[in-house]
């Protein structure tokens, strides 16, 4: 939905950008002399014009950053580790010394309306923790980076088989990495 | 000859934990997470009563299981966690540990023994207590810690962990016998409603953009120094350029054409 | 839109005829190249769409990243050598230092070629860390010595150039001259031509993207060779996108300040610095060095302020660009005297792609859309729409320019017009696919669109077609060019 009203709001000021050079670039059919003063003073009205707009746009979406709530408790945490060519889940942080084995447990038990809390991280190289429905739409991603845990929360409206792709280019398999996330209809 | 003893006798009390950790798993985490933790009596000594909710009330706490009789995890977890304490301010005052046997023989004397023995008697950040011997089960099986005891050792088999409580629900667990003093600085900058975002790694690591340490939270690193560098080091550069002196070249244009 | 065989009167001083010549020679090795580079994003696109199954992953990462790093160096290199040949009118550059530029780059791509086709090196152009060091098997590790030496050699080498073309400009104006602080202060000793003050601000971006190349090379060798320390991932990434949106952002600046040059002389009318020209393009300086952190908004162990600070400085940075440069573009032709050919169609039409491209950009580098869009095809799309019309098109229109100015072969309105409406249609289709990938949440840098993402094969395969359209137009540019050069080159 985001995605659509991104797509849409770009043609539509790309159009309207084309239709003004379009415009300009046919007006040198009729040369004229313009006074400076005209210019100046439409492009001081443009500059006040693209400026609010821009804070407008700021301050409407900065609150939608994805960054956690502290405040808010998690439902679930699960532990994420990516490696070349795969994701590992864990009920329980992952190991520092990345050549041990973890103590793996399948992705299950993750309910709608959970809020749902990864921490996810990487063995090797960077890679990408993206979330997706059975659509095929993105739904939510975070990186996966060696050294660090970044934390995406997010909630599941519909039960149903999510799939996790890898969003960072990370090696000759990136586009065979894959991981399947079922979330189940709460009680 | 002592210190080797001793290095000795600990190489084996973990070997030995280590095997009874293999026998019963530590809690796990994601599946106590959120789970509500009952209330319980805590018995101190003197005759002195207060309840777990009382305690938590005030602020979080970072509860510990074990039992004074103990002769494997329970004296070096607790002495790793008093030193990790140590390095993690604020014990006491924004957070308490609270060390609560589950063994039903034991006294609130004997916790204040062991307290004592840890040189933990009179530390505000500290309390050592029984509870009520129908409590102690539904205690620890709301926070995940599993237990029996071996009649033939004469000591219960038990896992070593650090639970956190916040406002009663379970939050955080660490697990393992040894508390270093990062992973508690994690798990309390957790409880006080923070969150670790670095991983430690086992590599060293050359240069980072910023140091993080849970409990006074994010400072610049040296990393950020080098990546200021290059911003510097370039504009360095510039200025030396324009340092030179300049004489005008008559072949050029002098002015903006058209 | 008309075309005119009128020939515009040249107002410029006389070219040093080893100046000419070298830059003959980056205008015939672009026009080699830049074919070959969109013949390797065609090879990519047709294995997505799947018409021919079964191209080997690692051959297409190697592919891709020969494209990447191949397309950011080639039009790094001929914004430099335009605006240097542009330059010569105001300040004397050094011919030696262009060679020096020029050699460099062919040692470059040589090593580049070597690690990449050969050695299957496919790290990506941005070689994140710590992939290039852990492909897993993927390729050699004499691969990835090879590409860091062609990354060494052009980046000492277009430093050694860069600097040189600073030195040109102190050898006139001061800093704060070239700055333009003069104008906003209101006390002008001599006139800063645009074109200076341009190069001046994107230059000093470039020296400063260059030498952060040079400290994450370090970081790779000590790593490569100081036993058990690793670097901080979070470190690297924040170097690696310093470097590298700087290095694309002045190329595109260095676009832009050929448009300032050129367009001119065909609206017959001048642009010439003045006091918020000077404040726009100093506001970019400082903005630039930030921007880069909207790269990392996914990274959410990056301090949470910087994050904040890469949406407002993006935001920010489109406002100079968009009041006066656009603006200024507009203002410049509007009712001028213009009449319309192929140089002066691809400038203004390169000003337009940097403004859908801003647009694109604008709307990523928020951070709450770029958690859907982040390494989504959206992010091609943008930086393409930047790339290939904008910075392309207005290097494009400067290059026919040059060469039609110094040759006086005759020009064919009629391949002109063919020229433009076959990449504008070619270009545009080209990028909607991407656009439109980017909001279907395809990923970018996949070899195959398999499962719930197969629908990016048929934007794939609509891409294919787009890109043969703006291949045609670009051969027939090439041979018209082409033949310009050869013209220029016998007459000199």
């Amino acid at each position: 939905m985001t995605q659509l009203l991104a797509l849409s709001l770009f043609l539509a000021l790309s159009v309207v950008c084309a239709a003004a050079f379009i415009a300009v670039a046919r007006s040198t059919a009729a040369p004229e002399d313009v006074p400076y003063e005209a210019t100046a003073k439409l492009r001081a009205r443009l500059f006040w014009v693209v400026l609010a707009v821009l804070l407008v746009f700021l301050g409407l979406t900065i609150p939608y950053t994805p960054y956690p709530d502290e405040s808010a408790q998690p439902d679930r945490v699960v532990h994420v580790r990516a490696r070349q060519f795969a994701f590992d889940f864990s009920d329980r942080p992952f190991p520092d010394d990345a050549t041990t084995d973890p103590d793996q447990a399948p992705l299950t038990g993750i309910a709608t309306g959970d809020l749902v809390e990864f921490r996810v991280t990487a063995m090797d190289v960077t890679h990408g923790f993206g979330v997706y429905d059975a659509d095929g739409a993105l739904l939510a991603q975070v990186q996966a980076m060696p050294g660090y845990v970044n934390r995406l929360r997010m909630q599941f409206d519909t039960a149903a088989t999510y799939e996790i792709l890898c969003m960072e280019y990370c090696g000759a398999a990136h586009h065979v990495m894959r991981a399947a996330l079922d979330v189940e209809k709460a009680n | 000859m002592h210190t080797l003893l001793v290095i000795l006798l600990s190489l084996l009390l973990t070997a030995f934990s280590a095997a009874q950790e293999a026998k019963i798993p530590a809690p796990s985490e994601a599946r106590q997470l959120g789970v509500a933790v009952p209330d319980v009596a805590l018995h101190m000594p003197d005759g002195q009563e207060a309840s777990l909710a009382l305690v938590w009330a005030q602020k979080p706490v970072v509860l510990a299981l074990v039992f004074s009789r103990c002769s494997g995890i329970c004296s070096p977890f607790l002495r790793s966690a008093r030193e990790a304490v140590r390095g993690v301010p604020g014990a006491g005052l924004d957070y308490t540990v609270v060390a609560v046997s589950i063994d039903p023989d034991d006294t609130p004397e004997r916790m204040a023994a062991m307290a004592k023995g840890l040189e933990l008697s009179n530390d505000p950040g500290w309390i050592f207590a029984t509870t009520d011997a129908a409590s102690i089960r539904p205690l620890a099986d709301a926070v995940g810690f599993d237990y029996r005891w071996v009649p033939e050792r004469q000591q219960f088999e038990h896992p070593a962990a650090l639970i956190g409580i916040k406002d009663g629900r379970c939050a955080r667990i660490l697990t393992g016998g040894q508390v270093t003093r990062a992973r508690l600085a994690e798990l309390v900058t957790e409880l006080r409603g923070g969150f670790v975002s670095v991983y430690p790694g086992t590599t060293n690591v050359l240069f980072r953009c910023f140091d993080y340490d849970p409990v006074r939270g994010f400072e610049f690193g040296w990393g950020m120094l080098v990546l200021v560098a290059p911003t510097a080091l370039g504009l360095a550069l510039v200025l030396l350029i324009f340092a030179r002196r300049r004489r005008p070249d008559a072949h050029l244009t002098t002015t903006h054409a058209p | 839109m008309t075309t005119s065989t009128d020939v515009v009167e040249s107002t410029e001083a006389p070219v040093a005829a080893a100046l000419r010549s070298i830059t003959l020679r980056w205008v015939a090795t672009a026009l080699v190249l830049f074919p070959v580079l969109v013949l390797l994003g065609l090879v990519m696109r047709v294995a997505q769409s799947d018409l021919v199954p079964d191209l080997d992953a690692t051959r297409f990462y190697s592919v891709m990243t020969l494209h990447g790093v191949g397309m950011v160096g080639l039009w790094y290199t001929a914004g430099m050598a335009s605006v240097c040949f542009l330059l010569s009118r105001y300040v004397r550059v050094s011919v030696l230092a262009n060679k020096v530029g020029f050699a460099s780059t062919l040692i470059g791509v040589a090593l580049l070629l070597v690690s990449t086709l050969i050695g299957k090196f496919g790290a990506g152009w941005y070689f994140l860390y710590p992939l290039p060091i852990r492909p897993l098997g993927a390729w050699e590790s004499w691969a990835t010595v090879t590409f860091f030496a062609a990354i060494a050699v052009l980046g000492v080498g277009w430093t050694i150039w860069s600097l040189d073309v600073l030195r040109a400009i102190a050898s006139r104006y001061s800093l704060t001259e070239a700055l333009g602080w003069g104008y906003l202060r209101g006390n002008v000793q001599q006139e800063v031509p645009p074109m200076v003050l341009i190069t001046t601000v994107s230059i000093i971006g470039a020296l400063v993207g260059l030498v952060t190349a040079v400290v994450l090379l370090v970081l790779y060798a000590v790593e490569a060779l100081g036993g058990d320390a690793a670097n901080d991932a979070l470190l690297m990434k924040n170097l690696v996108f310093l470097f590298g949106h700087l290095l694309v952002n002045i190329t595109l600046y260095l676009g832009v300040a050929v448009v300032y040059e050129v367009l001119p002389h065909y609206a017959k009318r001048p642009w010439k610095t003045n006091g918020k020209v000077a404040l726009a393009w100093n506001v970019v300086l400082v903005l630039v060095m930030f921007a880069y952190l909207h790269h990392l908004y996914m990274d959410f162990a990056q301090l949470r302020e910087l994050q904040l600070l890469g949406q407002v400085t993006s935001y920010l940075s489109s406002v100079p660009a968009a009041i006066m440069s656009i603006f200024g573009t507009l203002a410049l032709v509007y009712r001028s005297h213009l009449k319309w050919s192929l140089a002066p169609a691809l400038l203004f039409s390169g000003v337009l792609g940097w403004v859908i491209g801003g647009i694109g950009a604008v709307i990523d580098s928020t951070i709450a859309v770029n958690l859907l869009f982040h390494n989504t095809l959206w992010v091609p799309a943008h930086f393409h729409t930047y790339f290939l019309m904008g910075v392309v098109l207005m290097l494009l229109g400067g290059v026919y320019h040059i060469c039609d100015k110094a040759s006086t072969c005759e020009r064919k309105a009629g391949r002109e017009k063919l020229v433009f409406w076959l990449t504008a249609i070619g270009g545009y289709g080209f990028l909607l696919m991407f656009y439109i990938g980017g909001a279907a949440s395809i990923p970018r840098r996949y070899a195959t669109y398999t499962g719930n993402i197969s629908d990016g094969q048929g934007l794939a395969l609509a891409s294919v077609f787009f890109i043969v359209l703006f291949l045609a137009g670009l051969v027939i540019y090439a041979i018209e060019t082409g033949r310009r050069c050869l013209g220029a080159a016998k007459a000199s």
